[in-house]
């Protein structure tokens, strides 16, 4: 079959998704927008849309990201042909009320400006399925707490690039547990200053080292955590 | 239907892992340098280092100690008493005007044609030992199966312009024999251009004659496809040994490095500028007799430099003042438009470890900056050149690669294009995700670990020698995919002539 003269139209659907799987590994948006409108005229879930084709698609890049197939530009590329799928998706996974993959509050803690890290998680999380809101650098403790009230996510995602900073994590948390809201939240930590000891030592819930392990440990959490989609129907 | 207005590709998964694990071996052409070479002396002293270099030729002269070239130094007009040779400033440079600047060093696949001088470095494997660290750690004497196995590897190997020479001293294989495997080796296992044997006559002449059943009489008469390596004992000895080879070379215009050995301090005076004008004499003595042998001969001004321990004696690798040796020596070649070779990546320990490391890219360094034209052992010499790490090779070689990407300087293309990406993504934004950064991604050596701490344990705490190791492994596999042929009829007629010759070659008293 040539390249570029592949007409997802005649595909039957597992072919299809075997398509979309590769078109997401190229990056290629329009294709994978195509791709999605085809299913859902075929009367697919926008749910089983989502996991079954895109967030699979992501996992299988995320897999070969990891064994050093793909450079980072390349899965950013596939992130966002992912969301090309999204964006058809959402408003429908919103109206049937469908369980989500997980929503991330993420950001850089007070008196660190770095994000190139946090920006890397919340576009491997998005490309998982998950919703993510970034509220940014130099994040206070009072911001995160109106970003948690707000929007009322599973995981809450501290990053910190200096070890002048990564303390601040400490306060995040023990504020959460004062407030007594601690254990409504996943709390995951990453950062090139910090490691498993330190997210122990301050009540975290894991250290993620990279973008990719951010993924796979918000999965298995969420998938500990009623009413996800990973706790329903593992993909 | 279709959108085709996205200007991507489709590859899928499996062409895009099988292109990144399975691909062809990666051949990069010789290196155009587009960096200035260092000079470290302004022109005033480039002619004092010249006129010191000619003093030395016209008054303390240099040693030939071989026959023929005594008698080609008398006929020339230079003072021969015995046999020491006091060279005229004027026939000294008068012979060394007609070394070629440049030349093409051709291969039996043409795409590997390599072109030595001006601005153009060649990268080379390493050379001459008789130990091999294996891949298991093991130091052994070194074999004609490693010599094989390394053959492939350096084929293999993006940055190696060329293969062959003493691969490894193949301890199992009579000395007088080695040559002949050596060139059988270089032959059938690769298709780039390959050096010669050269501790002989009968080794010089066996390279020509096998290299005539590869190219055929006529083209090594018009093209040069050997190269040898020679060495002059500082200070101002040319031995027999390396003549006898070196003329033969001469007659058939084939190349030559010609190159001095110093161990500063010992073969050299302690003293940068003087050790240079010493070696200048030298190379330039070794050049200038290749053109009484025959005018236009390639030869290269070599140069084989090492500090000396003053606890032990021993070689040191690395040496500052080598470092500054290299770059004088690479001004001088310029000036006098001849091309220059130096060494790579050598180390003087005996533990492939952060020291080695250091010695090497100490070497490696200067020898770029200082435009060298011709770098040789660029991967996993140890010792003092008494063993090559095998796992070290590949990572020298990435090293080398680095370099290589230095060398070829900076790109003023698309500079419209990456101020619209930066218009774009304002102050605060990153770079990573978008389209050229994708297109346009940096040198990555595949061995290369940045990994965090968690992820390096996790990942089996492995260190670079570990990695090397599998890189070579890697490698091998790499080359078995992508093996080149040779013609059966050459491949055979190699086979002859390697039999019948070492039946007829006695093999000395020591092996």
């Amino acid at each position: 079959m040539s390249d570029d003269e592949i007409d997802l139209e005649a595909l039957g659907d597992d072919a299809l998704v075997e398509q979309m799987y590769d078109d997401l590994y190229d990056g290629l948006a329009d294709e994978i927008a195509l791709g999605t409108e085809i299913l859902l005229r075929r009367g697919w879930d926008p749910s089983d849309v989502l996991t079954r084709s895109l967030v699979e698609g992501m996992r299988i890049v995320g897999i070969d990201f990891r064994d050093g197939i793909l450079f980072v530009p390349e899965v950013l590329l596939a992130a966002n042909a992912m969301k090309a799928g999204m964006a058809i998706l959402r408003p429908l996974l919103a109206e049937t009320g469908a369980p989500q993959m997980g929503k991330m509050v993420i950001g850089t803690v007070k008196g660190d400006i770095h994000d190139i890290g946090k920006n890397l998680v919340g576009m491997m999380m998005e490309g998982a399925g998950f919703e993510v809101i970034d509220i940014g650098v130099n994040t206070s403790v009072e911001e995160y707490l109106e970003a948690l009230d707000k929007h009322q996510p599973d995981i809450l995602g501290l990053s910190a690039l200096l070890t002048t900073t990564m303390g601040y994590m400490k306060v995040v948390i023990d504020t959460l547990s004062e407030k007594g809201i601690r254990n409504d939240y996943v709390v995951l930590v990453g950062g090139a200053p910090l490691n498993e000891a330190f997210a122990r030592e301050i009540g975290a819930d894991a250290y993620c080292r990279d973008a990719g392990i951010a993924v796979e440990i918000a999965k298995e959490f969420m998938a500990g955590r009623q009413g996800s989609s990973l706790a329903q129907s593992p993909c | 239907m279709d959108d085709t207005a996205s200007p991507l590709k489709r590859r899928g998964r499996k062409a895009r892992r099988q292109a990144r694990t399975h691909g062809p071996i990666i051949h990069l052409p010789t290196l155009v340098r587009d960096i200035p070479a260092y000079d470290l002396l302004d022109q005033d002293r480039v002619y004092l280092v010249h006129e010191t270099a000619l003093e030395i030729a016209q008054e303390i002269g240099v040693e030939f100690r071989e026959e023929r070239s005594l008698k080609l130094w008398r006929e020339a007009g230079a003072d021969v008493k015995g046999s020491r040779v006091r060279i005229p400033g004027d026939l000294l440079m008068d012979l060394v005007s007609s070394v070629p600047e440049s030349f093409d060093y051709h291969a039996r696949n043409p795409e590997r044609n390599a072109h030595v001088g001006a601005r153009h470095t060649v990268f080379g494997p390493p050379y001459g030992t008789p130990n091999v660290v294996d891949l298991d750690g093991v130091r052994r004497k070194a074999t004609l199966e490693d010599m094989r196995t390394l053959t492939k590897v350096h084929h293999a190997i993006p940055v190696y312009h060329y293969t062959g020479g003493y691969v490894v001293e193949p301890m199992d294989v009579p000395v007088a024999h080695r040559h002949l495997h050596m060139i059988q080796t270089a032959i059938k296992y690769s298709d780039k251009p390959f050096m010669g044997g050269v501790i002989s006559i009968t080794a010089a002449e066996d390279s020509m004659a096998m290299a005539r059943i590869l190219y055929g009489d006529d083209y090594i008469d018009r093209h040069v496809v050997l190269a040898g390596m020679f060495n002059c004992n500082s200070p101002l000895v040319w031995d027999a040994t390396m003549l006898e080879a070196m003329l033969i070379y001469a007659e058939h215009g084939q190349s030559m490095l010609c190159s001095p050995f110093v161990l500063y301090g010992a073969s050299s005076p302690v003293h940068v500028i003087g050790g240079c004008a010493q070696l200048v004499v030298e190379a330039l003595s070794g050049l200038a007799l290749t053109q009484l042998v025959r005018r236009g001969a390639p030869a290269v001004f070599g140069l084989a430099p090492f500090g000396v321990s003053m606890k032990s004696g021993a070689p040191t690798y690395g040496s500052p003042e080598i470092a500054l040796m290299m770059y004088v020596t690479g001004q001088m070649a310029r000036f006098y438009k001849v091309p220059w070779r130096t060494l790579g990546t050598q180390s003087g320990t005996v533990p492939a470890d952060v020291y080695a490391g250091y010695d090497s890219i100490l070497k490696l360094y200067p020898a770029v900056l200082g435009g060298a034209n011709w770098i040789t052992h660029c991967g996993g010499t140890m010792e003092g050149s008494l063993a090559i790490n095998m796992g070290k090779i590949p990572l020298d070689a990435e090293q080398a690669e680095n370099l290589y990407v230095v060398a070829r300087g900076v790109d003023f293309d698309d500079l419209d294009a990456v101020l619209r990406d930066l218009r774009e993504i304002g102050p605060g934004g990153h770079f990573l995700g978008t389209d050229y950064t994708r297109e346009h991604m940096p040198f990555l050596p595949d061995l290369q670990d940045n990994e965090r701490y968690d992820a390096w344990v996790a990942t089996g705490s492995r260190d670079a020698i570990d990695r090397g190791r599998e890189g070579f492994a890697k490698l091998l596999e790499k080359y078995e995919e992508n093996a080149p042929s040779l013609d059966p009829a050459i491949d055979e007629a190699l086979t002859e002539f390697v039999e019948r010759r070492e039946a007829e070659i006695p093999v000395g008293p020591g092996g």
